[in-house]
């Protein structure tokens, strides 16, 4: 058994934290912008995030996989603040949106000019409510896929979910997406 | 290929994931089925839009230089900063040099006894990981002395340690046994008890030898509140409780996977 004195365990554990954790920032940074839908948040979630890491940091596995491990305790602190914000996730009626292109068939042309109509007269701000309405596992998924570019391989391995889930998880999101988007086009009058 | 197996590739295929077959596959039904068609396209339109609308964003350096500021100056927790003490007024100004041994368990989710601490780093007591407690408990390991009598544990322990011993009594525990080791010249006493499913590890070791010791420190205060008191100071953890008390000269140090009301509740009456 070798004992390291209190300082000595300090620096080692604060220069394996700034060489293996802090280089993420960024990334995490994203993502908590993304799932808070604002800076103030996200800036309090990546500090909660990163204390939170580095208080635990004894219990990180070296050598697996980091950004998996940091991700986990950022979406388990925001779903802890979420539930303590007691916030419910919307629920979406997915026979609703399916109702909507369907009989919108008849009026637009083709898929793409639909699409185009409601999307084009969006902005970034509405974009990124429609994201912040879903619920986490699906707000998750869009993030990670359509706004960071990561692989489903990466996705399934942040998440600790099959590839299969990501597949499905991500078919999901979007259509609930799309049904928000519609949702905002119709209030908005670009539709009707 | 079915409409439904062709719903289940659509996310694929929009992200450029199907391996080649999946791809010849969905590309003949794309042609024959219109609604499928069209729900491909709307899924594809939908991860463009959001793609080109959201951008990721950066912190802010001052944000960065915070967090690291904040790692940097990170107090840790501490089971001495206890509140009676004032913590405004608390400051390190004579590391007093002692070895505390602590312990730990390490347990995983196998056994149901794999209770014992998971974090304690962030305390001032060094972090010990005993691996062995389940081999110890299956019967496959034997400790240096097992015994379910404190006082033939004594006389047992006492053939390799100098100092005096006395095996803490804990209510209702099953004393397992203990064994005694040595650390930079300091023997250290540890003892194992069982309540039903949780186990508690005890550590003790000769108080005056702790102060000798030049590479822990215990903050002064502590040390005379222990000596003048004699009372518990205990602290609860997010996973574990950890109590430490001076008793004839010897410190001890036990931790166990529930809460410090629980624990308190075991051990002998407040001197």
């Amino acid at each position: 058994m070798k004992f390291l004195s209190r300082k000595a365990q300090q620096d080692k554990k604060q220069k394996e934290f700034l060489d293996e954790a802090i280089p993420n920032m960024n990334l995490l940074y994203n993502f908590a912008r993304h799932l808070t839908g604002n800076a103030d948040d996200a800036d309090d979630l990546l500090q909660d995030t990163f204390l939170k890491a580095y208080r635990f940091w004894d219990s990180y596995e070296k050598g697996t996989n980091i950004r998996a491990w940091l991700f986990r305790i950022m979406k388990n602190s925001y779903i802890n603040k979420y539930r303590k914000d007691s916030k419910e996730p919307e629920v979406v009626d997915f026979d609703e949106i399916e109702e909507f292109f369907t009989s919108s068939q008849t009026e637009i042309a083709t898929e793409d000019d639909l699409a185009k109509k409601i999307f084009s007269n969006l902005f970034e701000d509405e974009v990124q409510r429609a994201i912040d309405e879903l619920p986490i596992d699906f707000k998750t998924v869009i993030i990670l896929c359509d706004i960071e570019g990561f692989t489903y391989e990466e996705i399934a391995e942040f998440l600790d979910i099959p590839i299969g889930t990501v597949r499905s998880r991500l078919h999901r999101a979007r259509k609930m997406l799309q049904s928000k988007l519609v949702e905002y086009a119709k209030k908005k009058g670009i539709i009707k | 290929m079915k409409c439904k197996d062709f719903l289940e590739l659509i996310s694929s295929a929009v992200d450029n994931q199907l391996n080649e077959n999946e791809k010849l596959i969905f590309n003949e039904h794309l042609k024959v089925c219109p609604r499928c068609k069209r729900e491909y396209e709307l899924e594809r339109v939908t991860k463009s839009f959001v793609s080109s609308v959201c951008h990721p964003v950066y912190p802010p350096d001052s944000l960065k230089e915070k967090i690291v500021f904040q790692i940097n100056n990170f107090k840790s927790q501490s089971i001495f900063n206890i509140p009676f003490l004032n913590p405004k007024k608390m400051y390190w100004y004579l590391i007093l040099p002692i070895s505390i041994i602590i312990v730990i368990l390490i347990f995983s989710s196998k056994s149901e006894h794999n209770h014992l601490v998971k974090n304690l780093s962030e305390n001032n007591l060094i972090r010990v990981n005993y691996t062995h407690f389940d081999e110890i408990l299956a019967g496959n390991q034997e400790i240096a002395v097992e015994t379910s009598n404190p006082a033939f544990l004594e006389t047992k322990l006492q053939e390799n340690y100098d100092g005096n011993i006395s095996i803490p009594h804990l209510n209702n525990c099953e004393l397992i046994g203990g064994w005694t080791t040595e650390e930079y010249g300091k023997k250290i006493i540890h003892t194992l008890y069982k309540d039903k499913d949780e186990l508690i590890y005890c550590s003790q070791i000769n108080f005056n030898d702790l102060l000798k010791d030049t590479q822990l420190y215990l903050e002064h205060k502590i040390v005379e509140k222990l000596k003048e008191s004699g009372k518990y100071i205990h602290k609860d953890f997010e996973c574990c409780s950890v109590i430490l008390w001076l008793n004839n000269s010897q410190l001890y140090v036990i931790t166990a996977e529930m809460d410090t009301n629980t624990l308190l509740s075991h051990l002998p009456e407040r001197r």
